[in-house]
This record gives structure tokens, sequence and C-alpha cells, in this order.
């Protein structure tokens, strides 16, 4: 290439001043637009995924209800155990309060036996009239069927064993 | 860059001769896509069209040649060689080509033909330029560019411009060359010069021409002043730059010349001669194409 100027051109724009301005608003305007876009993108990607945790949670939650239910079930059964255990044990101390009041005072307790339909009760008196007048009647009168074995101390007292039944809700129920 | 291939660039080229001719080319990857010419006949004109062209595109590259006298071409880019030939090398602006010859032109009329216009030129050529452009043949030959108000030659010894000279053909501008040639003391070239318009003037060639030629007075004084240009220039070129003879004249016509002149070369001077027409204002803004 041979050169024959004798001036050596300056160098140019590309584009005149007005078209690099609308060249840098529509530049800029794009790259705003790219910029929403991708924040757009990542809101919803971002919102998905809560929505998933969210999701996931409410199904862990779901869960935790299902065992808290269970466990509030559990409570309430042991609950509900232990109310029948305290009123059964008011009864038996109860049962227990009335039997040693029933026991007079010559004879002499040595133990009982409290079932869930029979009382066996062991002790010493010092005659079977005064067993027979003052311990007898109140049993026989509580319970519908009572046996009674003496057995004579060295001293001229009696060793005595009282087995007393009522009848259970399921015989009356066979009856 | 990539882009520039994409970028459409304007090449504007003009001259001033009688009126200023303009030629304005739309150029996309090397590839003209558009061109328009236009005629301008004060400079106001053509500022006002050419900054028009400038704020539309500003790609756009202007280029002009000098037509001044004190430009020229020498075989060397040396600064001794411009000594040796008695050019001012402080005074001069040269352009060096393949580091073989170079084109210069005084710093005063540079500076001149930049500050003569609103808007800035890109590309300033010596008015030699086009010539050595278009010169395809270079062993021994003569080129003359011919336009409207000038005439400019460019002589080739081995493939190396080695003799140039520029006149204007108008009658002021010839009395000044006139004046310049008494400088150099050729006043004896000049005196052949007018035996030689006499002897041309009863050649029934030329009056065949004149009747052919519809604007008669012009394009004859044109083609006698190209004959006397030639004839003194070949004088000159023996005597003073080669001894080799000159084996073809190449008249590079802008002016619309007849093409039968170089029946009357030939005849006159006894060397091959040969007519291109060819547009300058293309010429060189393909130059200033080929130079981005």
């Amino acid at each position: 290439m041979r050169v024959y100027s004798f001036v050596k051109p300056k160098k140019k724009p590309l584009l005149k001043e007005d078209t690099k301005l609308w060249l840098i608003f529509i530049t800029i305007s794009f790259i705003l637009y790219i910029s929403f876009g991708l924040f757009l993108e990542i809101k919803s990607y971002l919102f998905k995924k809560e929505t998933k945790e969210l999701y996931n949670q409410t199904l862990t939650l779901k869960h935790k209800i299902i065992e808290l239910n269970k466990q509030k079930e559990f409570i309430y059964t042991q609950k509900a155990l232990y109310e029948d255990i305290m009123i059964k044990n008011q009864l038996v101390k109860q049962q227990i309060q009335n039997l040693l009041d029933l026991i007079p005072d010559p004879i002499t307790l040595e133990k009982f036996y409290i079932d869930h339909n029979k009382l066996i009760i062991y002790g010493i008196t010092p005659t079977k009239d005064v067993y027979n007048l003052l311990m007898l009647p109140p049993l026989e009168s509580i319970f519908e069927q009572t046996i009674t074995y003496f057995y004579e101390l060295p001293n001229g007292w009696y060793k005595f064993k009282s087995e007393n039944f009522i009848k259970s809700e399921d015989e009356n129920q066979t009856e | 860059m990539w882009l520039e291939k994409f970028i459409k660039r304007n090449f504007i080229s003009f001259y001033k001769e009688e009126n200023y001719n303009l030629l304005l080319e739309t150029v996309k990857n090397k590839n003209i896509i558009n061109s328009q010419k236009k005629e301008f006949e004060n400079k106001k004109e053509l500022e006002k069209f050419v900054i028009e062209k400038i704020n539309e595109n500003p790609q756009t590259y202007t280029s002009t040649v000098l037509l001044t006298l004190n430009q020229g071409v020498i075989n060397s880019c040396q600064k001794k060689d411009y000594l040796k030939r008695d050019i001012d090398y402080n005074n001069i602006q040269f352009i060096c080509i393949n580091n073989q010859y170079s084109f210069y032109t005084s710093i005063y009329d540079l500076n001149k033909t930049k500050k003569e216009y609103k808007f800035e030129l890109d590309f300033i050529y010596s008015i030699f330029a086009p010539i050595d452009f278009l010169a395809k043949e270079r062993k021994n030959r003569f080129y003359v560019l011919v336009l409207k108000e000038y005439l400019a030659i460019l002589g080739y010894e081995d493939f190396i411009p080695i003799f140039s000279d520029i006149i204007t053909i108008n009658e002021k501008e010839e009395e000044e060359e006139e004046e310049h040639i008494e400088d150099i003391e050729e006043i004896d070239i000049l005196d052949d010069l007018t035996e030689n318009i006499e002897d041309i003037e009863d050649l029934d060639d030329i009056e065949e021409l004149e009747e052919e030629n519809t604007t008669q007075s012009s394009s004859t004084n044109i083609e006698v002043s190209l004959l006397n240009f030639v004839q003194a220039s070949l004088k000159e070129y023996y005597e003073n730059y080669s001894e080799d003879f000159i084996e073809k004249i190449i008249i590079l016509d802008t002016a619309e010349i007849s093409p039968s002149i170089t029946r009357l070369l030939e005849d006159e001077i006894l060397i091959p001669a040969e007519y291109k027409k060819i547009d300058l204002l293309e010429t060189i803004n393909r130059m200033s194409v080929e130079s981005l």
C-alpha cells in the first residue's frame, strides 16, 4: 500500500455524538431490562425455594402434629389410668380403713389379704364367741360368703382365718 | 477493527478549476455503494455541502490535490538529493514512496490549502500522485495529465518517476509560467513552442479536430498547449534528467480532449502515444480508500 498524502487523516469517530448518546441510553436501558429480568428470575427462584421449604416445613409440622396427637392420646390414657388408680387406691384405702374399723378391740389382726372379690383375714381372738359376736356379723353383712377357720393356741386363744367372698360383676352377669 | 467492515464511509474528493468539482462516494468494506458528482461555483457552497456531509456521517474523509506550481518529484528521499537539485529542503514537505522516490510541495502552499476551507482536509495529494497511482507501464514513459486549466507531466525512467512539471493553460497563468521559465533561463524553449504552434495551425489534422469538437477553441487551446508542453518537457528531460529515450507518451485525459491527440503527438514528436480517459476525482478517492 502506497500512501501519497502529505497529511495524515485524524482518527474519526465511528458514530455521531447523538448516535453515541442514543446507543449509551439504549445500552443502559438494555442492561436495566436484563438486570430487572434477572432480579425477577432470582426473586422467583427464591420464592419457589421458600415455598418448597415451607411446604416441607408444613409436612414436618403435620407429622409432628400427628406425633403430638399420639402423645396426647397416650397422656390422656395415662391420665385416665392414673385417675382410675387413684380412685381405686382411695377405695382400697377406704376399704382398709373400714376393715380396720371392723376389728373389735379384743381381736388382734395379724395380716389380711384383699383381692378383687375376696378378703382373707388372719388374726387372734380370745374366744370363738368374741369373734362370732363382734366380728362375724359385719363381715356377713358385707360379703356374700364367709368361711372361718379356727386354730387353738396353747394359751387357749384362737388363731383364725376368715375367707370372705363377694360375687364379681362377671359372675353376676353369668347368673 | 472488525466493525469497520460494516461502517459506511464517505469519501469526498474535490479540486478547483473553473468551478469546484466534487465527487462524493459512499464506501462500505472498500466497495463503492453510492456516488454523487457535484459542481459548485463558489467555495461557500462547497464548504456548506462538505460540512453537511461530515455532520451526517463522522466517517467522512475529504481529499484534494494541489494544483500549485511549486511541487514535483525526485528520485530519492534523501536531503542531499534535494539540495543537489537546488530545492530548499527547509521549506518543502515531501512524502516518500517505497523509499525510492518522493513527491514534494512547498510548505507555504500546503498550509495555505489546509487553511483554505472551513472543514479539515484528510488527504492532500500532489497532482503527480494520481498519475503515479495510475501508472502501470513504468519503463521510459511520459504520462501527461490533462485538466481544463492545467497540464501535469510525469516522466519515468526505470520504473521510477524522475521528472515532473506542471503548467497552467489559461493566458494569465501562461504568462506566469513564462516568467517561471525565464527564471530558469529556458527562453529558447519558449521560442520553440511559439514556432511549433504556428506549424500546428497549418496542419490538416488539427483543422479536422477543430471541426469535430464542439468546444473548439478551448479544446484546441489545450491540445496546442499539450503538444508544446510535451515537446518542452522532452527537451528538458533529455538535457537534464536522462539519456534513455522515452518510448511512449500516455495521455490521461480529464478535460474531454479529442482522442486523436495521439496522432498529433505521434506525427510531431515521433513517439507512440496512448489516450486514456480518466476520472481524477475517482482516482483521488481510490487513493484515499487505499490509504486507510
